[in-house]
């Protein structure tokens, strides 16, 4: 089932994606009162498994996808977003080719970390597709794009096992992880690179575990067009269940939590010499079964 | 939207409250609360297509009202407003939260209805054929006594003329069309409105009775109903100071 966030009136509501085009409002599909005013994903997420057993699809109004705003599918997370770098071997090694990682890593040919690689982006950084991302052209000027796979945590917990990691996986969805690459490196600490407003485009949707399943997904990326990055989930460095047990071994993971598990070759800094992003440049990712997100480079303020 | 609409733009830009009115109305109707609404809010009526000074140009539907409905919000708000309706314009109103919620912020029903029985179906449409044959007059007579309060008309004589003349200022084939819609309306489905919605009917309304507002209010997931005392079905005109106050204290909450 995929599931969009959009404003309705002055209200944020909600619903689920029928067919390409249309929607209809997840409280308009359960029994009055089940659904209390006005929803956000996260709390729908919480009570997922009730609210499921009660859904009827079927007599709700239909409503035009095209006439609706549609919004990041978890528009404000209730804390940062969680992060994983250097999660693709051939990134890991174009990232420790480029010079742009101050962390002080082993700078061996292969750039491949020992243990995950985690860091966060704050709240607002948030963005649904089809927003402008801010280049912030005071602060930045190496303005760089990451398509990642986003896990959203369904069942909350500490010290989840590999093997019961996937049964906390509510659902999946696109993220870029927009990077001020001149900021990455020159603070050391990636959090101000990253974690500048508008720096985590994140949709168009949410789309839940069953319906993706476990078998590998394909990521793509491009800009203006041209095909950036490819390649496959089955390639992660450290598989979802190994990101799951190393956050949650002394985060307690909540519902509504997202995970981004990094990006694969192919970004502006691989190449020689970097393609940073530049006002109107459009980035589009697509992951299979997850839709395309679409963000253009804003003109700035 | 149909280019020959007649659109009425008061107030100040900002919020916006669009106002429809009903079966024989005008955006007339509205006068007596327009000038309160202004003070906090851009409003925009219009005569519904074949009413008062939007002529007939083709088949109406409550789906059809609610295109245009939507076709007005969009072309001249900055995408969703405050909406309001009397009587069968509460179903235009009621369809349009349930099929467009994107559009609204919060609904009003002045007089709220739902699709009508069988009998008052045969009844509506028995009015089409009086009007096509006979003209306004019978109609308008019989609206303006039995759709309002005795007890409002007491009060206030100008209650009578006032709807009488709304009545009579209707193309008759622009009138029937409209009652031929009213009698073919399906009901808008109520549970899946999901904006604040305030019902006001009168207390001796014996076309939306407060009942009928009660029951609707439980397929709502956030309804306030209010009932007008010594009050018929033409709230606006019988009860402009009580109507004015719910609505705007409604709608500024």
């Amino acid at each position: 089932m995929k599931l969009v966030s959009y404003r309705a009136g002055h209200r944020d509501e909600v619903g689920v994606l029928v067919g390409d085009d249309e929607v209809v409002a997840l409280a308009a599909a359960l029994p009055t009162g089940t659904l209390p005013g006005s929803a956000d994903l996260t709390s729908v997420i919480e009570q997922w498994d009730a609210l499921r057993s009660v859904l009827d699809l079927s007599s709700a109004p239909r409503l035009a996808l095209a006439d609706l705003v549609v919004g990041a599918p978890i528009p404000t997370p209730r804390r940062n977003v969680f992060c994983v770098g250097r999660n693709y071997a051939e990134h890991a090694a174009e990232f420790g080719k480029s010079g742009y990682d101050a962390t002080g890593a082993n700078a061996d040919s292969t750039h491949t970390p020992d243990v995950p690689v985690v860091f966060s982006k704050p709240p607002s950084t948030v963005i649904g597709s089809g927003v402008d991302i801010d280049p912030h052209l005071t602060v930045t000027s190496e303005l760089d794009y990451e398509a990642e796979l986003g896990v959203i945590i369904g069942k909350g917990g500490r010290g989840i096992s590999k093997d019961d990691a996937l049964d906390h996986v509510w659902g999946y969805t696109i993220i870029n992880d927009v990077t001020a690459r001149d900021l990455q490196k020159s603070h050391k600490q990636w959090f101000l690179g990253k974690g500048l407003d508008t720096f985590c485009p994140m949709g168009p949707w949410a789309v839940t575990a069953d319906e993706v399943g476990t078998d590998p997904l394909e990521v793509t990326c491009t800009v203006n067009g041209e095909l950036r990055q490819k390649a496959s989930t089955a390639d992660l460095i450290f598989d979802i269940p190994t990101i799951i047990a190393t956050i949650s071994a002394g985060i307690t993971l909540q519902p509504g939590d997202v995970i981004a598990t990094g990006t694969p070759k192919g970004v502006g800094i691989g190449f020689e010499p970097p393609r940073f992003l530049r006002p109107g440049d459009v980035v589009e990712i697509t992951i299979t079964g997850l839709g395309t997100q679409t963000n253009t480079i804003g003109q700035g303020s | 939207m149909t280019a020959q609409l007649h659109v009425e733009d008061s107030g100040t830009p900002g919020p916006t409250v669009v106002l429809v009115h009903g079966l024989g109305g005008t955006t007339t109707f509205y006068d007596p609360i327009v000038p309160a609404l202004t003070e906090h809010f851009r409003v925009l009526r219009f005569d519904l297509e074949g009413h008062g000074r939007s002529p007939l140009t083709c088949a109406v539907s409550i789906a059809s009202f609610t295109r245009d409905l939507a076709a007005l919000i969009v072309a001249r708000t900055d995408g969703h407003a405050h909406v309001v309706g009397h009587s069968m314009g509460t179903l235009v109103v009621q369809s349009l939260a349930s099929t467009r919620p994107e559009l609204v912020d919060s609904l009003v029903l002045l007089g709220p209805v739902r699709a009508q029985p069988d009998a008052a179906k045969e009844a509506t449409r028995g009015r089409a054929a009086t009007v096509r044959t006979g003209g306004m007059t019978g109609v308008a007579e019989t609206v303006a006594t039995n759709a309002t309060s005795p007890t409002a008309g007491e009060a206030n004589p100008l209650v009578f003329g006032t709807v009488r003349e709304l009545l009579l200022g209707q193309d008759p084939e622009g009138y029937a069309s409209g009652c031929e819609a009213l009698a073919a309306a399906e009901n808008p489905d109520l549970t899946s409105i999901l904006s604040p919605v305030l019902l006001l009917t009168g207390e001796d309304d014996k076309v939306s009775p407060p009942a009928t507002s009660e029951a609707m209010a439980t397929e709502l997931k956030d309804a306030t109903v209010a009932v007008t005392p010594g009050c018929g079905h033409w709230t606006v005109t019988e009860a402009p100071s009580f109507v004015t106050d719910q609505v705007l204290a409604f709608l500024t909450s």
